[in-house]
C-alpha cells in the first residue's frame, strides 16, 4: 500500500495549509492556561504543606533527646564483647589443656608400650624398672582417664546445645499445632544464628586469639537488630504523636 | 544564517515558554497555530470544534513543555499532540465506526486529477465517514504507519488497513462522479 501520486499531492498541499484561528483564540487559550496554572499551584501548595508537616514530625523524633535509643545502640555490642570471652574462658582452658594432655597421653602410652615390651622380654634384667613401671602406669592411666573425660566435654556440649535448641523448637511447635510456616522459619533462623554465634565465640576464643571476623559478625548482628528495633520504635512513636495531634487539633 | 537564528530563537522561546512566560507562549502560538488548526480540521469537520481541540492541544503543549526534549522537531511534537487531541475528541463524540469488512485495496489510478485545490481536497475528506477519514488522514497525509495508527486508535492493524482501502475506494468514486459532472458542465 504505497502512497500514490494523488496521495502525495494531498500530503504536499495539506502539509502547507494554514488556517488562521479566530481573533479571540489566544485570549481563550490564555484563560485556559491561567485556570490550569492556578489548579496546579494550589495542588503544589498542598504537597508542600504536607511535606513540611512530615519533615517537622520526623525532625521532632530524630532530634528529641528523650529518645534513649541511640546510647543503647552503642552500649550493647561493647558489653557483649567484654562479657562473652569471660564466659567462654574456662572452656578454652579445658580445650587447651586437653590438647596438651592428649599429647602427653600419647607420649606416655608409647612409653608404656615400650616399657611393657621390655618388661616382657627381659623381666629378670629390668626388675627395678618393672617395679617402677606399674606405679607410672597407674598414675598415667588415672591422668588419661581424667583428661579423656575433660577433653570429650566441649564437643558434647556443642551437640547438646544444638540438640537442646532443636528440642526447644520441636517442643514449642508441639505446644500449639497452629504455628505457621513463617513462625517456624523465624524460629529456625533464630536457632541457626544462635548456634553460629556460639561457634564463632568458640573460634575466636581458641588459643586466646580473637577472631576479627567473628567479632565483626557479632557486632553487625547486634547493630542490625538494634537498628531495626529503633526504626520500629520511631515509627510507632510518630504514629502515636500524629494520632494525638489529630485528636487534639480542635481543642 | 537566518535558519540558524530562527532555530535558536525557537529553542529560546520554548525555554521561556516552559517557565510560563506568556509572551513567549503567545509567540509560539502565533508561529504554529495556523498549521495546527489545519491538522485538527483534517479530522474534524466543524471549524469551531476543530479550533477548540487545537486550543486544548496547545494547553497540553504548554503544560507539558518540560517533557519536550529538544531532540526532535518542536513542530512534529505539537503536531502529534494535536492528532491525539483530535482523536480523543472524535472518540468522545462516539461517531467513529470501524467496519471490519475486508475490501481489496483499489489504490489510485494514474489518470486521477492531482491538480485539485485545497478546499476541494478538504471537501473530499470531509465526506468520508469518521473512521475512514481518521485512518486515511493519518496514513496518507500525516505519514503514520499502520502499526502506529492501530496503537493510537486501539484497533488492529488489519482494521487500519481495511479502513484505508475503503477510504481510498470512496475517494475514487467521489472523484469519478465529480469529474463526470465537471465534464458535463463543460
Amino acid at each position: 500500500m504505497e502512497l500514490n501520486k494523488f496521495e502525495e499531492s494531498l500530503r504536499e498541499k495539506m502539509g502547507k495549509r494554514q488556517i488562521k484561528p479566530s481573533t479571540q483564540s489566544w485570549e481563550k487559550l490564555e484563560a485556559k492556561l491561567n485556570a490550569e496554572e492556578n489548579k496546579t499551584s494550589r495542588k503544589s501548595w498542598k504537597y508542600i504543606a504536607a511535606a513540611v508537616a512530615v519533615l517537622l514530625v520526623a525532625g521532632t523524633f530524630l532530634w528529641n533527646p528523650n529518645t534513649s535509643e541511640s546510647p543503647q545502640v552503642v552500649e550493647e555490642p561493647v558489653n557483649e564483647i567484654i562479657e562473652k570471652p569471660e564466659i567462654n574462658k574456662p572452656e578454652n582452658d579445658v580445650q587447651i589443656v586437653s590438647k596438651e594432655n592428649n599429647q602427653e597421653e600419647k607420649n606416655s602410652a608409647e612409653k608404656e608400650i615400650k616399657n611393657k615390651a621390655s618388661n616382657e622380654s627381659k623381666p629378670a634384667i629390668l626388675a627395678e624398672k618393672t617395679s617402677e613401671a606399674p606405679v607410672l602406669e597407674e598414675v598415667e592411666i588415672e591422668e588419661a582417664v581424667v583428661l579423656e573425660t575433660i577433653s570429650l566435654e566441649p564437643p558434647v556440649s556443642k551437640e547438646k546445645l544444638i540438640q537442646s535448641k532443636l528440642e526447644e523448637i520441636i517442643a514449642s511447635a508441639a505446644k500449639n499445632d497452629e504455628i505457621s510456616e513463617d513462625e517456624v522459619d523465624i524460629l529456625l533462623a533464630e536457632a541457626a544464628s544462635e548456634i553460629s554465634r556460639e561457634r564463632n565465640l568458640n573460634i575466636y576464643a581458641l588459643g586466646n586469639e580473637i577472631n576479627a571476623n567473628a567479632l565483626l559478625a557479632e557486632v553487625e548482628d547486634e547493630i542490625y537488630q538494634s537498628f531495626k528495633a529503633k526504626v520500629f520504635e520511631v515509627l510507632k512513636e510518630g504514629y502515636l504523636k500524629a494520632k494525638t495531634a489529630v485528636a487534639n487539633r480542635n481543642y | 544564517m537566518k535558519v540558524i537564528q530562527l532555530f535558536k530563537s525557537e529553542t529560546q522561546l520554548i525555554k521561556r515558554a516552559a517557565k510560563k512566560d506568556r509572551k513567549a507562549q503567545r509567540e509560539l502560538y502565533e508561529l504554529h497555530s495556523g498549521k495546527m488548526l489545519s491538522v485538527c480540521r483534517q479530522y474534524i469537520k466543524d471549524m469551531h470544534h476543530a479550533e477548540e481541540v487545537m486550543l486544548n492541544g496547545f494547553l497540553k503543549v504548554f503544560t507539558h513543555l518540560k517533557d519536550f526534549e529538544s531532540k526532535g522537531s518542536f513542530e512534529g511534537w505539537i503536531r502529534k499532540i494535536m492528532v491525539r487531541e483530535s482523536i480523543s475528541f472524535l472518540r468522545s463524540q462516539k461517531k467513529i465506526v470501524f467496519s471490519n469488512e475486508e475490501i481489496a485495496d483499489p489504490g489510485f489510478t494514474a489518470e486521477m486529477n492531482t491538480e485539485l485545490n485545497i478546499a476541494h481536497i478538504q471537501n473530499l475528506i470531509d465526506n468520508l465517514p469518521e473512521g475512514y477519514r481518521m485512518v486515511f488522514v493519518m496514513y496518507a497525509i500525516e505519514g503514520y504507519k499502520h502499526a502506529e495508527i492501530a496503537k493510537m486508535l486501539k484497533i488492529t492493524e488489519g482494521t487500519s488497513k481495511s479502513q484505508l482501502s475503503k477510504a481510498r475506494r470512496m475517494l475514487q468514486e467521489q472523484l469519478k462522479t465529480q469529474n463526470t459532472s465537471d465534464y458535463g458542465i463543460k
